[in-house]
């Protein structure tokens, strides 16, 4: 072999090498895993409001379904968690104790300043009123009203759902209670109002007390408001649930295989959210240094738990879909005398919650009537992440959000407090327990592997049955895999490695099944990887196997 | 060793050529980013269906809505202008003035099957704090294929002929509407209604048939003035698709004919409609009753086409429409709804009702009745298309399809 052959192979191998770099065929861990924050650097300039209309949510969601098949989610990290991004935000205590400063909009703003507002446009045919207008600081508020038939109920609800989506880790609209007279309210000029004809004209004094004709007026005179802060920069319109924003070239994961859109689900579902359409989310397009960031919030929260925005949620909210084969047969054979078992829960009477319950709620049989293409695609183990975040919200945390609901009622505060915290359990009970729920995973310079079973810490388990664990020497290089030693079962989460193995690898990888009475899922494998670093071993991934995986 | 120099010196080579941090350690990040930027600089994913392209062009060049609406404005009007009118298509401009105080709007559309309409108004709508609307209005339509069977409950099916009815009015109208529940209101107009051969090949035109004394007002055209009052209780919780509520109506007017040529007579119509919900709304008992009299003063008469008719799909529904005229008449409609699934209501009905030619003869007893199955497409707030079959009637079974929803009152006011 000639020196010229030589440099040509080098020069092969090179090729190879880059073009395999380029094709994403490197290693299975970067030095970098688990990445904490994903990297949107490019400049979002070109993206461009879009239209949105009740219509053009029906049309889009009907036609825009995404792709059928369900991999695992694509925006999550080796360690199958949700890194920090432009859709969510890991809140602290994400995955623990949420502390209680989180919930009550912690570092924002202290809220609108004190003063008269200027009324910049309203809806006085809006059957709950609504009011755009500026504080005496300058800043821009959407203020709306409750109905005069349902005092507390919409406010209420936009008030504590907003801050447990923000908890949870969505960029949500800051918004704070108000209560304001007529007169704290100017019509700013050239401010436009959309009448009962649906006509935009300027408004009058006279629109003002129409609309506020029909908003729940207290004893006192004033009108209980919620005031909710337009986000800075420039709104895009709504997002959808399936493809990407073709103008945001950060936008690279299809919205439908996203872990924090496929587990809104289970957050919807604890808290009612049944109007889950693209209307009710919207995008922001942001300064970010010197470039343009696409913000993803969602919005639109007064129609959940058991509100309804005007009247109360109903029967249906979040128990059924549209078109359900053998009830709807059912319901029209027998002159709709055949009742459907979500019908049967029964208003708690209490005006200002609404419809809203813990006895007939099954976190799995909780449907939102507009089906979402992400919704569609979740998998048992992004249930278990966003079951996992639903679980850290404590009892203490839950008593400070409803408190900053401020109901007049104590009776409506206890219920909601209460019924929020059984539901919250419910959900950990299901979706707990459908994948093997260990976490936290640690590999001691002792060999000793000690994971936390987070279904058994949130009391939503018994610590019945074992575990079963395999252990391997892993290959970064090649992503494959030698199996060290023999089966070993363990009755709690803790094990050991064969002798010999940590000192031989630089990776390490445990394949652990659990085996529950109750609970099949317990047996669906998990894996998790640990990195030799110079301070021990260093937990850099984690698979979950679902039903149906291979 | 030589051959492993020249080898790493190739790679060299090409390390030295490809961008910088090519063969540099990879990250994730890296990768992220360099995937993000190779999707800045192609082009965007095309959509890959025809209704991804539809509806991307919705989202994107659809204009958003204005601060204000224009103070002038086209717009089109696509749908019927009566009862088997067949598909109308028209257009129409509407601009206000002063901030919306005062509005002028007209519009015009024909129908496939000859028929047309034109209205034209001037309206100060917001008075009195809103609660006060006057209202100028000068219409005309032309309607050449309506049905006549003659007078009486007795009208035999087989002597239907068709005539044609054209109607020029101009009004004055005073709407008072203190609370979102009650309207009360009057209104005064000059109606010049002209009578002729219908159009319809298929059935014969009426003069063939009746005569003016069979058909009063066929051959003596003349002109009204009317004077009419209204007053209207309406809390449906949705006027389109009602759960719950009712609706109470009086509407009494007076028709001068103004030539003298024997014609004077008055109009009564009383309309009671009211809503039960059971258990929770997505079961409802519907009630209709209402009652119909055009009464003329001694000496005089009520033109054939001003007398109250009785079938349709407003009325007793197992008959056609316009199948029967007389003075006087009632119907009474008993109906269960039920929601199956979201947008889709069923409805079993039963209507009752009769004419007379005097409003003491109306009779309980002596009455129409069917029983029907219903199907209808709702939007929640809307019933858009009803599909019905009535059975047990007096002609048989009729089915319809309608796009409106059923038990309509009269539009009293024009």
């Amino acid at each position: 072999m000639n020196r010229g052959r030589s440099f040509l192979i080098g020069v092969c191998a090179g090729v190879i090498a880059w073009m395999a770099e380029a094709a994403g065929d490197g290693p299975r861990f970067f030095p970098d895993d688990p990445i904490a924050v994903d990297p949107e650097r490019q400049d979002a300039a070109g993206a461009k409001p879009r239209y949105s209309s009740g219509a053009s949510d029906i049309l889009a969601t009907l036609t825009r379904r995404g792709t059928r098949h369900s991999p695992h989610a694509l925006n999550v990290n080796t360690l199958d968690e949700v890194p920090d991004s432009s859709w969510y935000s890991n809140r602290p205590g994400a995955t623990a104790v949420v502390p209680i400063e989180a919930v009550v909009w912690g570092r924002l703003h202290s809220g609108p300043a004190y003063g008269v507002w200027t009324i910049l446009s309203g809806e006085s045919d809006s059957a709950r009123p609504r009011l755009t207008a500026r504080d005496a600081n300058g800043t821009i508020y959407t203020i709306k009203f409750d109905s005069t038939s349902h005092p507390e109920l919409a406010t209420g609800a936009e008030a504590i759902s907003a801050r447990l989506f923000h908890v949870l880790g969505y960029h949500t609209p800051e918004n704070h209670l108000i209560w304001l007279h007529r007169n704290d309210l100017v019509i700013g000029r050239g401010a436009p109002v959309r009448d009962g004809d649906d006509r935009r004209r300027l408004m009058t004094p006279t629109d003002l007390d129409i609309l506020l004709s029909k908003a729940a007026r207290r004893r006192d005179g004033r009108y209980r408001a919620i005031a909710v802060r337009r986000p800075d920069g420039v709104d895009l319109g709504p997002f959808r649930f399936a493809g990407v924003r073709a103008d945001d070239p950060n936008d690279i994961f299809p919205h439908e295989h996203r872990r924090e859109l496929r587990g809104l689900r289970v957050f919807c579902a604890w808290l009612n959210h049944d109007d889950t359409r693209p209307m009710a989310t919207q995008d922001v397009l942001i300064e970010d240094g010197n470039r343009r960031l696409v913000r993803h919030y969602l919005t639109g929260f007064d129609s959940m738990l058991g509100s309804g925005s005007v009247f109360t949620a109903r029967p249906r909210a979040g128990d059924e879909t549209a078109w359900v084969t053998r009830p709807v047969l059912l319901t029209a054979l027998t002159l709709g005398f055949y009742v459907r078992p979500w019908i049967r829960p029964t208003d708690p009477g209490l005006p200002s919650v609404g419809r809203y319950e813990a006895a007939f709620f099954a976190p799995a049989m909780w449907q939102p009537p507009y089906r979402s293409p992400a919704f569609d695609r979740v998998r048992p183990d992004d249930e278990f992440w966003a079951a996992r975040r639903v679980m850290a919200v404590n009892d203490a945390a839950i008593h400070a959000v409803v408190a900053a609901a401020r109901y007049t009622d104590p009776l409506a505060e206890t219920y909601l407090r209460d019924t929020l915290a059984a539901r919250r359990d419910a959900i950990g009970r299901v979706w707990l327990n459908t994948v093997l729920p260990l976490a936290d995973c640690r590999l001691a310079p002792t060999a000793t592997l000690t994971c936390t079973n987070i279904a058994v810490e949130m009391d939503v388990a018994e610590s019945a049955g074992d575990y079963r664990i395999q252990w391997y020497s892993f290959d970064n290089a090649t992503d494959s895999r030698a199996k060290v030693g023999g089966e070993s079962v363990s009755l709690v989460p803790v094990f050991t490695a064969p002798r010999g193995l940590m000192e031989s690898s630089e990776f390490v990888m445990a394949e652990i099944r659990g085996r529950h009475p109750d609970h099949r899922g317990w047996a669906h494998p998990l894996r998790v990887y640990f990195r030799r670093t110079a301070d021990g071993w260093r937990s850099v991934g984690l698979t979950r196997w679902s039903p149906g995986d291979n | 060793m030589k051959l492993l120099i020249a080898r790493v010196s190739g790679t060299l080579v090409i390390a030295a050529l490809l961008p910088s941090g090519a063969l540099a350690q990879p990250t994730r990040t890296a990768q992220l980013e360099g995937q993000r930027a190779e999707r800045a600089r192609s082009a965007p994913p095309a959509p890959k269906t025809f209704l991804d392209k539809i509806v991307l062009l919705v989202e994107d060049k659809w204009p958003q809505p204005k601060a204000l609406a224009p103070e002038g404005t086209f717009y089109p009007r696509v749908g019927t202008v009566t009862v088997e009118s067949g598909l109308a298509f028209g257009g129409g401009y509407r601009r206000s003035f002063a901030n919306d105080t005062l509005r002028a709007d007209a519009y015009g559309q024909l129908a496939t099957r000859g028929y047309g309409v034109g209205r034209a108004s001037l309206s100060l709508p917001r008075l009195a704090a809103h609660t006060l609307e006057l209202q100028g209005v000068a219409r005309y339509r032309r309607f050449p294929q309506e049905d006549y069977y003659g007078l009486g409950p007795l009208a035999q099916r087989s002597h239907r002929t068709n005539y044609l009815i054209e109607e020029t009015d101009v009004s004055m109208q005073l709407a008072w509407r203190p609370r979102p529940w009650l309207l009360i209101a009057s209104q005064i107009a000059w109606l010049q209604p002209r009578v002729a051969g219908g159009t319809d090949g298929d059935v014969a035109s009426i003069e063939t048939r009746f005569t003016e004394a069979t058909a009063p007002g066929l051959t003596i055209p003349t002109t009204f003035f009317e004077q009419g009052a209204l007053a209207l209780v309406d809390y449906r919780d949705s006027p389109s698709h009602s759960h719950s509520g009712g609706r109470y109506a009086v509407y009494v007017s007076h028709y001068d004919d103004r030539h003298d040529r024997g014609f004077d007579f008055a109009r009564v119509t009383a309309h009671v409609e009211q809503y039960v919900p059971v258990f929770d709304a997505k079961r409802v008992v519907a009630f209709r009753f209402a009652v119909n009299h055009a009464g003329a003063a001694n000496g005089s008469r009520v033109p054939f086409y001003y007398t109250p008719t009785f079938g349709g799909g407003d009325s007793m529904r197992s008959l056609d429409d316009l199948r029967f005229r007389d003075a006087s008449s009632w119907i009474l409609t008993l109906e269960y709804r039920w929601e199956a699934i979201t947008g889709v209501d069923l409805a079993v009905y039963h209507d009752r009702g009769g004419m007379a030619p005097r409003f003491e003869s109306l009779s309980l007893a002596d009455a129409d009745d069917c029983v029907g199955l219903a199907v209808r497409l709702t939007t929640g707030r809307v019933i858009f298309a009803r599909a019905e079959v009535s059975f047990l009637g007096r002609e048989g079974v009729r089915g319809l399809i309608g796009f409106s929803a059923p038990l309509k009152l009269e539009r009293f006011l024009r």
